[in-house]
């Protein structure tokens, strides 16, 4: 059941990402219509690297010091960056070159720090609602 | 239900329960009594203490050894980490990571961390992680109802 709510809650992080940095290439392109088809790749893309990240967060649940939670994050980054690679070269968002790569590089790294912060808030949710329980608990000690 | 504390004239302390039907309830509830005034034995050095549950902060499994974290001193454990967890399911230890087993009550506050992890502060200043996976058993403890 966690996976599944997991799986859905980044599946949405990542989508609002990709859309938003859609839109950022489209205004500076200047271009003021999507197709259809990418509006169907986006999803698919975003499911793929949600699925990718839930795994990842699962194998990486026990990581207890810095030095192996920052590992960890690279090598996730590397990970969603070759999966949007694929998908970006492969729907033809942008072609295999160095300009394309790096755009993606880029772009990877904006939905990653927007995912990062949306998991955060999350937890930060979570974290006040144990510590209201915890304090409730207290007081009925008392 | 009525409770009534009373002081004993003599002789040690004794805990009755007068009871219509003996239910579930009222089962786990003895059951709890029984097992947080059970002792642990802790091993340290060449010393054998007997350990209060509710002293313990947290136990930990480290290289296949369990150890019980009080305020201040570390004992090893024989139990094993699964026995633990079984034996004060109905106590205020709970699972908080695949190595750890805390005690809520001794959980001055929780803190969000970096990866979509949370941090427990405990009262004597030490921190764990509490692992996600981990994070609705704890909240069913303490009675948060899940959407």
């Amino acid at each position: 059941m966690r996976f599944i709510t997991d799986l859905i809650r980044y599946f949405v992080y990542i989508t609002t990402g990709i859309l938003f940095v859609f839109i950022v290439v489209l205004l500076i392109k200047g271009i003021d219509s999507i197709s259809i088809q990418k509006l169907i790749q986006i999803p698919c893309a975003a499911l793929i690297t949600a699925l990718i990240t839930v795994i990842f967060s699962i194998c990486s649940r026990e990581t207890s010091t810095k030095k192996e939670f920052y590992i960890g994050i690279a090598i996730h980054y590397i990970l969603l960056c070759a999966a949007m690679v694929f998908f970006g070269t492969t729907f033809g968002w942008v072609n295999f070159d160095l300009e394309g790569v790096m755009i993606i590089v880029i772009s990877t790294a904006a939905i990653y720090a927007f995912t990062f912060v949306g998991a955060y808030l999350s937890s930060k949710n979570d974290a006040k609602k144990l510590n209201e329980a915890l304090r409730s608990k207290r007081e009925q000690k008392k | 239900m009525k409770i009534t504390v009373e002081t004993p004239i003599d002789g040690e302390d004794e805990i009755i329960i007068r009871c219509n039907e003996l239910d579930e309830e009222l089962m786990n509830l003895i059951s709890t009594i029984g097992q947080w005034r059970r002792r642990i034995t802790g091993y340290k050095d060449k010393a054998i203490v007997q350990l209060v549950p509710a002293d313990i902060y947290y136990f930990e499994s480290v290289d296949n050894k369990v150890f019980a974290y009080c305020e201040k001193d570390v004992f090893e454990v024989k139990e094993k980490l699964y026995e633990l967890e079984s034996a004060y399911k109905n106590t205020d230890f709970q699972r908080i990571s695949k190595s750890v087993i805390a005690n809520i009550s001794f959980i001055e506050a929780v803190i969000p961390i970096l990866g979509a992890r949370l941090e427990a502060k405990l009262k004597n200043g030490e921190r764990v992680i509490i692992s996600r996976q981990y994070v609705p058993e704890l909240k069913k403890k303490l009675g948060i109802k899940e959407r």
